[in-house]
């Protein structure tokens, strides 16, 4: 899968100078860049312009806070409360005048600002009177005073905003131990904005982490044995199980005729697969696998109700795009779940698990490498080279069993490594 | 001319809530019951809201071996504080409940969390939304000096036991 689908910007500029140089014709250009959902020819947008009157706004608005939080008692609490909120109300309605006439742009910039000081107005109510009670409802209302506004207006800043108050305000929670409930309401709406309003890849893979961090703490919440949020064994399973299902998403959404679903599957892809190998090398030593076994899991059927349809998918599209790479981690899933949730601790069986998970890695590597080769990209190419080096000095560093077990690892490894050399010269060769 | 009507009701929807938060605060200030209760500081700031003096109250640690039903005893469940007037003048703790008192002056709080051994605990923390006072970063650290050995403060109750504070001294 190539990733170069997400430098739009990169491939219009390129395609301009190709026309230029009459490389390529214009005509030619332009169907390059529509195959990539580029612009031809490059948009000569005024991003450096709102950039900076955006920032201007947003100083603006921290100045506002950060003189609210001198407690300026010189002036008359009820002055200042009412003039901040007649201030915010006369910001919206410039802003909602300006859009009336069309002009989106500082329409855009004066909401940024009215959104800051709505925030600023509620910060100021709860300063003046004193109130101490769950300050994290007041980011709550902040964020949801102006979460319609970046989708009417089709405003990234702003949905930048609300984005950044939304997990202000899961975090805040959490911290206070309560449970962000009405959280998918901003995820389902950034998910919108991504997917019907405009392209963001930030977005999109910031939400779809902030999705799968609320569903493990749905989890960590409702399972808990204790009154504190903690992270429970069946955590691992089901953030590894919604792995694998973003990772046949990623394929799935990438073979698709939009341009845009093809961009987010790239990135789920290249995402899940980060995930993927991190966790895996970190399951490559025997204590995590160790720990994982001596565990007392409660919910098993939760666990698969997570994790067999999410497999039946990666399955589905493993072999409706013949990606074998989805049904090998599904199917090794499929073996390690019940291990860990039905077998007892003993040292053989975590050696034996940590010895799958290290030829696994090899055997990403070796693929990552082929792949590389096959479809020219660099990035697969060096990510698995990097990846059976590291695997290799970790179990240098870190033997399995004594010296003989390693060397008896490093020789599969040696084998596994040469025997896909083979395959693949007498495949070229036929 | 849709977007354009909607993003006036948004505006319309802004200016409400911020009422709201005025009158959720406002209220037991002009309708509820004053009483004076003791008081004494500690100083932090909020990033959101500026500095503060936080201020703990005598009842705002109660006993496990006082609450009715420790069955009952959740992070962030919400308890009801009742206060008895003494010969100075000052509120003290009476009794608290989970059942909302039929009669007397009672606060309305929740119980604190932060525990992963939240049940056996000797005693437990509960929040009024009365513990921050706002002021400037001298007067908060002055405050703080001033009522070293402890003060009073001034409250208002409602009768649903939401309490404002409205001054300290």
């Amino acid at each position: 899968m190539k990733f170069f689908h997400l430098l739009k910007s990169e491939i219009s500029l390129e395609a301009k100078t190709w026309a230029d140089e009459e490389i390529i014709t214009p005509q030619q250009a332009e169907k390059i860049c529509t195959k990539y959902g580029a612009h031809f020819p490059p948009k000569n947008n005024n991003l450096s312009t709102h950039i900076l009157t955006i920032l201007g706004y947003l100083f603006l608005g921290l100045a506002c806070i950060t003189l609210l939080g001198q407690n300026w008692e010189e002036i008359p609490r009820t002055f200042r409360m009412f003039s901040l909120i007649g201030i915010t109300a006369g910001v919206n309605f410039c802003a909602w005048h300006k859009y009336k006439q069309n002009k989106d742009s500082s329409a855009e910039g004066l909401f940024f600002l009215g959104s800051i000081l709505y925030g600023a107005s509620i910060m100021l109510i709860a300063q003046i009177y004193h109130i101490g009670e769950h300050y994290p409802d007041g980011i709550l209302w902040w964020a949801l005073g102006i979460l319609p506004l970046g989708t009417l207006l089709k405003s990234k800043t702003i949905t930048y905003l609300t984005f950044v108050l939304s997990t202000t305000w899961l975090f805040t929670e959490m911290s206070l131990d309560h449970f962000p409930a009405i959280l998918p309401i901003f995820l389902c709406c950034y998910f919108f904005f991504c997917i019907k309003i405009k392209q963001d890849n930030i977005l999109f893979l910031a939400t779809t982490c902030t999705s799968l961090f609320w569903i493990q703490l749905l989890l960590s919440y409702s399972f808990r044995s204790d009154e504190a949020y903690s992270v429970l064994p069946e955590n691992f399973h089901i953030l590894f199980s919604l792995f694998i299902g973003l990772f046949a998403l990623g394929k799935y959404w990438g073979n698709s005729h939009s341009t845009q679903f093809k961009d987010y599957g790239k990135l789920l892809y290249l995402w899940s697969i980060r995930f993927g190998i991190i966790s895996l090398l970190v399951l490559s030593f025997r204590d995590p696998w160790r720990s994982l076994l001596s565990e007392d899991y409660g919910f098993h059927i939760l666990i698969w109700a997570f994790t067999l349809p999410i497999l039946a998918f990666a399955f589905y599209v493993s072999k409706t795009y013949k990606q074998h790479s989805i049904a090998i981690f599904a199917t090794l899933w499929l073996l390690c779940c019940p291990i860990l949730l039905y077998a007892s601790y003993s040292k053989d069986l975590s050696v034996l698990l940590q010895i799958i998970d290290n030829l696994t890695l090899i055997g990403i590597g070796i693929w990552m490498i082929h792949n590389g080769v096959k479809n020219y990209i660099s990035t697969s190419f060096y990510t698995g080279l990097v990846l059976i080096l590291i695997t290799a000095f970790l179990r240098y560093i870190d033997l399995i069993g004594d010296y003989l077990g390693a060397t008896l690892l490093f020789i599969v490894f040696a084998l596994l490594l040469l025997s896909s050399a083979k395959y693949w010269r007498t495949k070229n060769e036929n | 001319m849709k977007t354009k009507n909607i993003l006036l009701v948004i505006i319309v929807f802004q200016m409400f809530v911020l009422a709201g938060v005025f009158t959720n605060a406002f209220y037991p200030l002009v309708w509820g019951t004053e009483i004076k209760v003791k008081v004494v500081p500690v100083d932090p700031r909020s990033m959101f809201r500026g500095n503060y003096a936080l201020l703990k109250y005598p009842f705002s640690r109660i006993k496990t071996s006082q609450f009715p039903d420790k069955k009952l005893i959740k992070p962030n469940h919400i308890v009801y504080t009742s206060l008895l007037e003494n010969a100075q003048g000052i509120y003290e703790f009476r009794s608290v409940s989970f059942d909302k008192p039929q009669k007397g002056l009672f606060l309305k709080g929740r119980l604190s969390n932060r525990s992963r051994s939240f049940r056996s605990r000797d005693s437990h923390s509960i929040r009024y939304g009365i513990e921050a006072y706002f002021l400037p970063k001298k007067k908060a650290l002055a405050l703080e000096d001033r009522l070293r050995q402890g003060g009073i403060a001034r409250l208002r109750v409602s009768s649903s036991g939401k309490a404002a504070l409205v001054e300290v001294h």
